[in-house]
């Protein structure tokens, strides 16, 4: 698995006249990793893809290819290819022209061009549609030219900017199978753009879940979904119950946070001033039902207000008893609870490790 | 239903009779003839056989032909490195630069005929030029009162007429076409002669061919910068309607100029079907 940078974004910012869209970010990407950039539309993840491919000029900072500087080095001169979101096939090429074309332009010979497109079309499946135009392709289909189109010059790093948001649901799932699948195979660097959280976390080794202009958050995909790094990985990045809360110190002198869940003991070290505001963040799977009447040191007595069938889960929101206005979301196996209806007085426990503090 | 066809009608039929129906009549004087003032409606192909038996007729249609072929070709060639170097440009200067390349467009057409000819005239700016920078001796003749002369008037008149749609053809390259064929290794260069060129080459033709149409019919550019020795295809119908007062026999005379534009015409069609987008 990965060994060392490839890599390494120093300071990279950029702006548009005076708006700042990519705040100065510092990213190492491993060789041979796949690693996705997450994030809300508008957060800057297609200017940090574009400032790699060298189709934009980052305003400021240093972008260091195996340690060498490329800020200046021209697009056609980086060993990068880029499968664009809208594919950008060539229309007056067949299939094999538009994959053969980085072959091409370096001046490979005729017959070695023409073995290594019906190897590259073999793996993509599309030996048969060689002769076609573009036009006459379906959406995945071109997908998958655009893609073979992308690794026949074995590029050092693949760029790919939401390459699949354009297909449907099933096409969209054997197409993450097939890249995930591919990469292992290649072993190339990918850089895979994303707005779905659910593609993120299916494919990547690592993600950088970006914000505002900024990386909120790098990680794999079980440590941002264990521990969100702030509010707003917490809420973007699956399902979250956001708590509020004021820490304090109990009896016997540890931290505890007061909030609607009541007294929270805090999870290990979490080094918290007496006095200061946070926000606790449970997801609805790590919360676990018990009878009422049952003592459990983490736990409070909630209300059931409404269960939600979503085949192999249900949804459960509840309201927490003393409050009578706070909701908490919880998340069961829909056969692990043979009987719940609205009205029902229930226990909420959780483990204090499923707890992640936000400062 | 009735009255949605009654508009569609209006709306096709009205422009198709405005077009068709002088031309309608043009075909069918064509084939009348003249006894003495009069026009004798008795049909006759008189007309044609005159074209075709007199070779000075059949030469000034070949070579007017080949005259505003050789304007469109210019239209083309440098229509397309200035639409090409405005392409290029990004931002505002981009569209100031095309707004002027199309101004003369907005320009009276005796006024631009006039400053031709002050431009190739015998004391006019390119001989001047010319006689300044060392290249002649004594200003030429060359450029006024002959065909060159309406060459190169009609090819700078009519040269907005090639940048604008060989400027749009280009604009309809998606720009990610162009970033991805430097993606994958080419140079501005390779990037232009297998992209852009291919892309933008059917719709610079089609521009270049609109040129030739425009400066086949046109009888006002080489009445004035031609002289006796411009003499062209145009002209020669506006002297049957203006001074020989021959109705039917110009009218068979455009006639044939519609003909040589049909076919240029089909030319472009078949030039755009075979274009493949996506
Ligand atoms: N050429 C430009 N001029 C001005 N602003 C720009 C330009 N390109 C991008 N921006 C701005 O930069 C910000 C980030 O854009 P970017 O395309 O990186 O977002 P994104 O994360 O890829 O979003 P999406 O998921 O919608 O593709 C946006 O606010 C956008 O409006
Ligand atoms: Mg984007």
């Amino acid at each position: 698995m990965p060994q060392h940078a490839i890599l390494n974004l120093v300071g990279v910012s950029k702006s548009y006249r005076d708006v700042e869209v990519l705040q100065p970010t510092d990213l190492a990407i491993e060789d041979g990793e796949f690693i996705t950039v997450l994030g809300p539309s508008g957060s800057g993840k297609t200017t940090i893809l574009r400032m790699i491919g060298g189709f934009t000029a980052p305003t400021s900072g240093q972008i260091l290819f195996q340690g060498r500087d490329i800020v200046d080095v021209p697009t056609f001169q980086r060993p990068f290819n880029t499968v664009f979101q809208d594919y950008a096939l060539f229309p007056h090429m067949r299939v094999v022209d538009n994959v053969g074309y980085g072959l091409r332009v370096r001046g490979v010979a005729k017959a070695e061009i023409a073995r290594k497109v019906a190897e590259v079309l073999q793996i993509v499946d599309l030996g048969d549609k060689a002769d076609r135009f573009p036009n006459a392709l379906s959406g995945g289909q071109r997908q998958r030219v655009a893609l073979a189109r992308a690794i026949i010059c074995e590029p050092k790093i693949v760029l790919l900017d939401e390459p699949l948001a354009a297909l449907d649901a099933e096409l969209r799932r054997s197409m993450q199978d097939f890249l995930k699948d591919l990469q292992r195979r290649i072993k190339t660097t990918f850089i895979f753009i994303t707005h779905d959280q659910q593609e993120a976390i299916s494919m990547a080794d690592r993600i950088v879940v970006m914000n505002h202009g900024k990386i909120e958050q790098i990680g794999s995909p079980r440590e941002i979904y264990r521990r969100p790094g702030s509010e707003f990985v917490a809420r973007f990045f699956g399902e979250n119950n956001l708590i509020p809360g004021i820490v304090e110190q109990n009896a016997a002198g540890e931290a505890c946070i007061d909030s609607a869940l009541g007294r929270v003991i805090v999870p290990r070290d979490a080094s918290l001033a007496v006095g200061s505001k946070v926000v606790m963040a449970v997801r609805p799977e790590h919360i676990k039902l018990v009878p009422a009447g049952s003592t459990v040191s983490q736990s409070v007595a909630a209300e059931v207000r409404s269960v939600t069938f979503l085949g192999a889960t249900s949804q459960i929101a509840l309201t927490i008893a003393p409050q009578g206005n706070f909701a908490i979301r919880v998340s069961l196996p829909t056969n692990d609870f043979p009987s719940l209806s609205v009205g029902d007085q229930v226990v909420a426990a959780w483990a204090p490790d499923d707890l992640t503090i936000l400062h | 239903m009735i009255r949605w066809s009654l508009v569609r009608l209006a709306v096709y039929g009205i422009p198709t009779l405005l077009i068709l129906c002088p031309m309608g009549l043009f075909l069918l004087s064509s084939f009348w003839s003249m006894s003495g003032n009069k026009m004798s409606h008795s049909w006759t192909l008189a007309n044609y056989r005159a074209f075709f038996a007199n070779a000075s007729y059949w030469g000034i249609y070949l070579q007017t032909i080949k005259l505003a072929g050789i304007v469109a070709l210019f239209g083309l060639v440098s229509g397309y490195i200035v639409a090409y170097l405005i392409w290029r440009q990004r931002g505002p200067l981009r569209y100031m630069l095309l707004l002027f390349s199309v101004i003369p467009l907005a320009m009276n057409y005796i006024v631009k005929i006039y400053a031709m000819r002050g431009i190739l005239g015998f004391n006019g700016v390119l001989n001047s030029a010319l006689v300044w920078s060392g290249l002649l001796a004594k200003p030429s003749t060359m450029f006024v009162f002959n065909q060159t002369a309406v060459l190169i008037a009609m090819a700078v008149i009519y040269l907005p007429f090639a940048i604008l749609p060989i400027f749009l053809s280009l604009e309809r390259i998606p720009h990610s076409l162009v970033e991805a064929s430097a993606d994958l290794g080419a140079p501005p260069g390779q990037t232009f002669r297998r992209v852009v060129l291919p892309l933008s080459l059917p719709g610079s033709v089609v521009g270049g061919l609109f040129v030739m149409v425009l400066s086949l019919g046109d009888f006002l550019t080489p009445q004035m910068v031609g002289g006796s020795q411009g003499f062209t295809f145009g002209r020669a119908i506006w002297s049957q309607f203006g001074m020989a007062f021959n109705w039917p026999f110009g009218a068979a005379l455009a006639v044939m100029l519609l003909l040589a534009i049909a076919i240029i015409l089909i030319a472009a069609r078949l030039l755009t079907r075979y274009r493949r987008t996506s």
